[in-house]
Formats: structure tokens, C-alpha cells, sequence
């Protein structure tokens, strides 16, 4: 959809800016040398060699090395923010987060680093909601989420979003790459992308595994008692995806899970409302039922 | 009611609410006993197929199965009106198809563990079973003689659908059932669904999957994988394929995926097989160009929606491994040079000289005919059948691989839809040019994004060329979405208020065939 998209906007002339270009990269499906060969050749041919030739963008090896640099100071910060969503009663609500992370996506890093400090400061002496005020901790899963409202919508629900896997979200995307000296920093980079990636698009079974296990994983460290899985409308990726996983992490892992098949904006839509309000009276009720087992 | 090309009114052979025709279609007497003959023949070798035990017993366990009581109907509903060599010619792509089927069906039955394999019967077949999926790059098996390829996918839900209408419904509902949204190809979703249901035979070493044809189709494999519990390769396809960077990356996945299989059958990659079957391959290549060549005269031959459906089997299923089909395609090629010779017409009038575009519709592939007898629209060719034929080099060995990987690439159904605008949109100009097409039929398969995102570009070139377009909107193997009917009122009113133009058959223009098969 993407492709077309894009297509659509080179061919029908919809930028008519001199410097104005499209490139196509073919991403890998799948997470091993050979794709990796043909990543980086990807990202050599169709995306740093034009933004040298039409911007004369340094695209040296050290150039991408201070840029790692930079981005590994941002995610240094937002990782140190996002680790407040451990505690029991977390000092940032999930909307507050995922405001913070769009704009480490969006906004020139030199412009961030300074805010993200002063809030990674503020939040350190910022007294949270107390206990109850969240009913159930959530992990939000699946697709595209770049409008905020998501989450907001779900946080006046009675969830609080302790984690965000979502594309867009801290988890994965947000850490640290290490370089080392021996390779360059190129290919490093993409097989960091390529490795750490969860995006469904990556086809082998070892790798869809992985994506299950990496939100149980993530659940278990920020505690998410719960998991809301959704997916923009009209992506196939995540319109399987989101099947799959939700049978997965429900049957296998044993979660509870809120599978939802959302439009791209939801900020005022009751019906999602009524469904998460749904699931945390579900949930409530497990833990209750669970405490009765207990005693 | 005669051997000539619409002497009878075909809509009333119809019988709305019911499965069949009122009776067959008589087409003068030498061409009704020929296709009667080739009735009687298809009847023989269903019956051979059915009286075996692990046919019955396969009958009684997968519900798509029965689908194929309809075959009879399937191969009449795509002959309907039509006459001479493209009688026979269409004899010969079915029948074939019908053939091919009953051999595949055959061996999977055999090494399944719930029908033939329940006692290890079958087990040293079942270990030379290698699974692809079903738009995988079968030629990969030309290099492994002593291997069976199958893909479960085509008798189970590809031809199920296209033999009866509502065939895979079942499937795609207990997909949905399982959280898939109702708004994605079908095509993946039933054989999910399959997959789901428990409904695939349970045989083979090791499976290849493939990223293609598009995204549902990548993410179904995955899941379908699980419920395979078999050792599995994807061997993955680059979308962008007309950008030479990607070529090596292709190759890679060819190669990788001969190693996977090597060490997973303990055969090996045998280079003077694969050069037999290349040879084959390549002549049958040529041949369809040679067909096609002939339908850019004023006098096609091979027309309609049997190129498609046969070079699907050919080129994608068989791909040279059965030089048999070389030889159909030489009588073919005969037939077709006779009936241009004779200045045979495929319809009663060629009003209109179209090629089809888009994906078809799985559940109605004899919309082609239909254009042909209600309208005197000829299709030429389509989009699927638009593939790569160009030699496999079987001499340099790096070269084959290289052409290997080139094919991978182009593989039916990624040719067009994946590779970008220029091979999307642009090259279905060149190919009006070539054939002399006045018209496209524009399928808009409603699940189909990928597609979905060049409908504006095509209307405004289309415009700016003076093609008319003619958008028909289906959903692949679902109906209840968009019925025959339906697709074909795209077509009439289309015909009616912007060319102006009669039915060439009256009876055709409004019928209820909802029911029928």
C-alpha cells in the first residue's frame, strides 16, 4: 500500500519541489546473511546514494556513525523515561510516552535531546497517580499507532499502557546500536534493524516465534497483566498478525488478550471504548476468580 | 441450434436456483460428438480416479473435495459457444488440467496420513514429497528428478474455487472465525482457513513456502507452517523486481532453497535432469509466444481464460517436468496456425479486441466466455498469462541460477502486481499497442490493494490513450461479495450506455445463475 502510495505521488507529480525524488528499497523478508547482503545493498543504492546525489548528504562511514551516536543519546533518554512504566503506580501514563516516542521518531535529534533531559528530570521528582487509579496494566501490541489518541482513549478506559510494541513504539526501536570498529557501520546498523525487527512482514517461523516471545518477554518486565492487540485497517500484516497472535499469546502464553480491528482514528470512538472498558472488567474478574482459587 | 458460433440462445440453458444446464449445448454434429467424446474421456479418467480406495476414503474426509463433482461443469462452463479449433483447443488446455489433477490429488491422497499413509504404506513416497507452496517457483524442481512437487493449496482451494462458485466459502468463513478481517484477499484467507479446518493432507519431508503473492498471502504461510509441522524454507521473492540490485538476492534464495531441500530429501541438485527439463521448458515457452503471436492477428485462436488457466498449470505447476504438455502445446500451436490459415473467428463478431488486466475472479474464470458470447469482447490475453519466457540458460551454470532467480521473481501473480508502476501500469499500454486492444478489462478484486492502489493512474492513461475500460468488480473466491451477476452487469452497463452497443446474445445479458456452480 505504501509502494502505491508513493507511486501515486511521483507519477500524478503531487510534489513539484526541484529536489523532490523517489526511491524504492526492497526490504528483507527474513532475518539471515543473505538478506542482509541484499539489505544493505538496498539501503546503499535506493536510499543513501540518492540523498547524497539530490542533498549532498554525507553518507561516509563516519557520518553514519555520529549519526548512531546521536540517535543512541536519544534513545538512551526515552529508554530512561520508558523504564518509569515499570513501577507499580508509574509516574508517566502511557499516552504521555507515546507523545514523547512519536516525536524521537519525528523531530531532528539536536532539537530533542535537551527537552528529553528536562523531562527525564521532571519525571524524577513527579509524584504518581496513586493506586487504583488504573485498574488493569496493559501491554499495546500491533500496528502502526502514530496518533496518540489510541492510547488515550484507552487510558480513560481504566488501562494503563505499560508497553509499547507497537510499530512506532519504544519496543522494539528505541535502544542503543552498538558499533564496533571491525565492521562497518553500515551493515551494523541494518543488522541491528533486521535482527531486532518485529514486524510481521519477516516470513520464517523462527522469526514469527520470536515475535511471541518477545511480547511475553515485554509483559513480564513492565508487568502487563494484559495485552491489547491491534491493527490499523487495511493492514494485511497486522490483519493476520493480529489473529495469530492474539490466539497465541491467549492459548499458549496465557494472557488476556483484546484483539481489535481499529480506523486509523479512534480518539472518539465508543465502540473501542466499550470493548476496552469490556476487557478490563474481564480481566478484574480472572484476577478475582484467580484469588479465589488461591484461598 | 447449429455449428455456427451463436446459433442458439445460450442464457437458457441456465436454470435459475439449480446447479446444472437444462441440457448440453449442441454445436452441429461434428464438433457436439467431439465434445462428447472428450466428455466421455474426462468421465473415464474421473472414474479411474474415484474407484480407487484412497480417492473414496478422501472423499469422505475433506469437505473441498467434493468440489470437484463438479469437473464436467467446470470444463463445459468454459467451452460454452464456442466451436472448431477452439473447441479442441480448449479440449486440450481442460483436459489436461483435469488429467493433471487427478495425479496430483493422487499422490497426495497416497502419502497422506489420514487416508493412504495411515500404516506407513506410502512412507518412502512421502519421503521424496517435497511441499511448495502454491505460488512458489516449481522449476526449482526440475533439478531433483527423483522428487515428487506438490502444492496442497491447488487441489484444496485454488481450483476448488474455480470449479464451484461457493467451493472455499467454508474456509474463508472459519478464517474470519479466527479473527482474520473480512476485508483481505480471500485467496490466502480460505487456504488459511483449510489450514485452520485441519483439512490438508498430512504428508511430505519438507516444505518451501514463498513471500508472494502479496502480503496476506506472505503472513497465511506463517501460520499455515504451524500447522504443517514440516521442515520449512521461505524462499523469498524481492517485490521490486525490475531494480537489477535485487537480482543476486533472488539467486541467493534459489540457491539456499536447493541446499534446504538436498539436506532435507538427501537428494541432490542433478544439473543434466535440470538441463532435460529446461529444454522442455523453454520449448513450451516459446510455443505460447507463437500463440501469442498469432493473437495479434486479426484472427486470434487461443483466446479467452483457458490461456490462463492452462499456462497456470503448465508454466507454474509443471514447469517442463511432464514433456507431454510440450506436445499439447504443439497441437495447440497446429490447431491455433490452422484456424488463422482459415481465417477461423473466435467469436461471432471481434467487436472489441480486450485484454485483461487485474486479478481474475476464482469463482467465475468463465467470465471471458461469457464476453465473448453476450458481447463480441475477445480477450486476447491477460495479465497472469503476461510472464517471463525467456530461456533458462541450462549450460552456465551461474547464468541458470541468475535465471532462476530472475523467474523467481516473475512467477505468475508477481509479475505485474509486484515490480512497481512500470510493469503495474505502463506495460499494459505496450501490450494494447502490440495486440491492437481497444479495450481492458479491469478487474478490481476488492481485497486486492496492491492493485487497488494504481485504479486512478490506469483511468487517467487510459483516457489520455483512448482505451476504454471496463472495471469489474469481483472479490476472488468469495460471491457473496460481488456475484457473476454482478461482474457481468459491470460489463453490460458499460456496453450499453457508453458504447451504445447490443448484446450479440440476448439471453445472456440478464440471467440468475447464483446457484449454479
Amino acid at each position: 500500500m505504501m509502494n502505491r502510495c508513493v507511486e501515486n505521488i511521483e507519477h500524478l507529480n503531487c510534489c513539484t519541489k526541484e529536489k523532490f525524488f523517489a526511491s524504492y528499497c526492497d526490504v528483507p523478508m527474513k532475518s539471515d546473511d543473505s538478506s542482509l547482503k541484499h539489505y544493505v545493498l538496498q539501503m546503499q543504492e535506493h536510499c543513501l546514494k540518492p540523498l547524497n546525489e539530490h542533498y549532498g548528504i554525507d553518507i561516509s562511514d563516519a557520518a553514519i556513525r555520529k549519526a548512531v551516536e546521536e540517535q543512541n543519546k536519544i534513545s538512551r533518554l526515552i529508554t530512561q523515561i520508558g523504564d518509569f512504566r515499570k513501577e507499580e503506580c508509574p509516574r508517566i501514563t502511557g499516552y504521555e510516552f507515546a507523545v514523547l516516542c512519536l516525536a524521537t521518531y519525528c523531530c531532528p535529534k539536536d532539537f530533542l535531546i535537551e527537552k528529553l533531559t528536562e523531562t527525564l528530570e521532571e519525571l524524577k521528582t513527579r509524584v504518581p497517580e496513586k493506586k487504583g487509579t488504573y485498574r488493569v496494566r496493559v501491554a499495546m501490541v500491533g500496528s502502526e499507532v502514530d496518533d496518540p489518541q489510541l492510547l488515550k482513549l484507552a487510558e480513560e478506559s481504566g488501562v494503563i499502557v505499560v508497553a509499547d510494541r507497537y510499530c512506532f513504539g519504544s519496543l522494539p526501536g528505541r535502544q542503543e546500536i552498538i558499533l564496533n570498529d571491525e565492521e562497518d557501520a553500515l551493515t551494523q546498523v541494518c543488522r541491528y534493524y533486521m535482527q531486532s525487527g518485529q514486524c510481521p512482514r519477516f516470513l520464517t517461523t523462527e522469526k514469527v516465534n520470536e515475535r511471541h516471545a518477545y511480547v511475553d518477554s515485554v509483559c513480564k518486565e513492565y508487568h502487563a497483566e494484559g495485552i491489547i492487540i491491534q491493527q490499523i485497517k487495511f493492514c494485511d500484516y497486522w490483519g493476520y498478525g493480529r489473529a495469530f497472535m492474539n490466539a497465541v499469546m491467549q492459548n499458549e502464553y496465557g494472557y488476556p488478550t483484546l484483539s481489535i480491528d481499529r480506523p486509523y482514528n479512534v480518539g472518539q470512538s465508543g465502540q473501542i471504548r466499550t470493548r476496552i472498558q469490556a476487557f478490563v472488567e474481564s480481566v478484574e474478574i480472572k484476577n478475582i476468580q484467580a484469588k479465589k482459587e488461591e484461598n | 441450434m447449429g455449428a455456427k458460433l451463436n446459433s442458439e440462445k445460450l442464457g437458457k440453458h441456465n436454470k435459475p436456483g439449480k446447479k446444472t444446464y437444462t441440457r448440453r449445448e449442441w454445436r452441429g454434429f461434428k464438433d457436439t460428438m467431439y465434445d462428447f467424446g472428450c466428455w466421455l474421456k474426462n468421465l473415464l479418467v474421473m472414474s479411474k480416479f474415484i474407484m480407487k480406495p484412497t480417492t473414496l476414503k478422501a472423499l469422505f474426509t475433506y469437505r473441498w473435495f467434493n468440489n470437484y463433482l463438479a469437473a464436467f461443469d467446470y470444463v463445459d462452463r468454459h467451452l460454452e459457444g464456442v466451436r472448431g479449433p477452439q473447441l479442441r483447443i480448449g479440449h486440450i488446455q481442460y483436459d489436461s488440467i483435469v488429467g493433471h489433477l487427478t495425479q496430483t490429488m493422487d499422490t497426495l491422497f497416497k502419502c497422506d496420513k489420514r487416508i493412504g499413509n495411515k500404516n506407513g504404506k506410502y512412507d518412502e513416497l512421502n519421503k521424496k514429497l517435497v511441499i511448495m507452496d502454491e505460488n512458489g517457483m516449481m522449476v526449482i524442481a526440475t533439478g531433483f528428478p527423483n522428487l515428487k512437487f506438490l502444492s496442497k493449496e491447488v487441489p484444496a482451494i485454488y481450483t476448488g474455487s474455480t470449479i464451484a462458485q461457493d467451493g472455499v466459502l467454508h474456509y474463508i468463513e472459519v478464517a474470519e472465525e479466527f479473527q482474520i478481517p473480512g476485508d483481505i484477499c480471500p485467496m490466502p484467507c480460505a487456504e488459511l482457513g483449510c489450514a485452520i479446518d485441519e483439512d490438508y493432507p498430512i504428508c511430505g519431508a519438507c516444505a518451501v513456502h514463498c513471500n508472494t503473492t502479496c502480503d496476506g498471502s506472505l503472513m497465511g504461510n506463517q501460520i499455515e507452517d504451524r500447522h504443517d509441522d514440516l521442515p520449512s524454507f521461505t524462499m523469498a521473492a524481492p517485490m521490486r523486481h525490475q531494480q537489477k540490485s535485487v537480482l543476486a538476492y533472488s539467486r541467493d534464495q534459489v540457491v539456499e532453497a536447493i541446499h534446504f531441500i538436498e539436506k532435507n530429501t538427501g537428494e541432490k541438485w542433478d544439473w543434466d535432469a535440470f538441463a532435460k527439463n529446461m529444454k522442455t521448458y523453454n520449448a513450451q515457452n516459446a510455443i505460447f509466444d507463437q500463440w501469442m503471436d498469432i493473437n495479434k492477428t486479426d484472427y486470434p485462436q487461443v483466446c479467452g481464460n483457458n490461456i490462463m488457466l492452462y499456462r497456470d498449470a503448465e508454466y507454474m505447476v509443471i514447469s517442463g517436468r511432464d514433456a507431454s504438455f510440450l506436445m499439447l502445446d504443439q497441437d495447440i500451436l497446429n490447431l491455433a496456425k490452422d484456424g488463422y490459415k482459415n481465417k477461423v473467428m473466435a467469436a461471432k463478431e471481434i467487436r472489441h479486441r480486450a485484454l485483461v488486466w487485474g486479478v481474475h475472479a476464482q469463482y467465475y474464470t468463465a467470465f471471458n466466455q461469457w464476453l465473448a458470447n453476450c458481447w463480441g469482447i475477445v480477450t486476447l490475453c491477460d495479465m497472469l498469462s503476461f510472464t517471463l519466457t525467456k530461456p533458462i540458460n541450462y549450460e552456465d551454470h551461474e547464468q541458470a541460477m541468475l535465471d532462476l532467480g530472475e523467474y523467481n521473481m516473475n512467477m505468475i501473480m508477481r509479475n505485474h502486481s509486484n515490480g512497481g508502476y512500470e510493469v503495474g501500469v505502463e506495460q499494459l499500454w505496450q501490450y494494447c499497442e502490440e495486440y491492437r486492444a481497444d479495450m481492458v478489462i479491469m478487474y478490481e478484486h476488492i481485497g486486492c490493494k496492491s492493485m487497488a492502489g494504481y485504479h486512478g493512474l490506469i483511468e487517467d492513461e487510459a483516457r489520455k490513450r483512448g482505451i476504454h475500460i471496463i472495471w469489474v468488480y469481483h472479490a476472488l473466491m468469495n460471491p457473496t461479495k460481488a456475484t457473476r451477476k454482478d461482474m457481468r452487469n459491470d460489463v453490460n452497463r458499460y456496453m450499453k450506455t457508453v458504447m451504445r452497443e447490443e448484446p450479440l446474445d440476448t439471453s445472456l445479458v440478464d440471467m440468475d445463475d447464483t446457484a449454479r456452480w
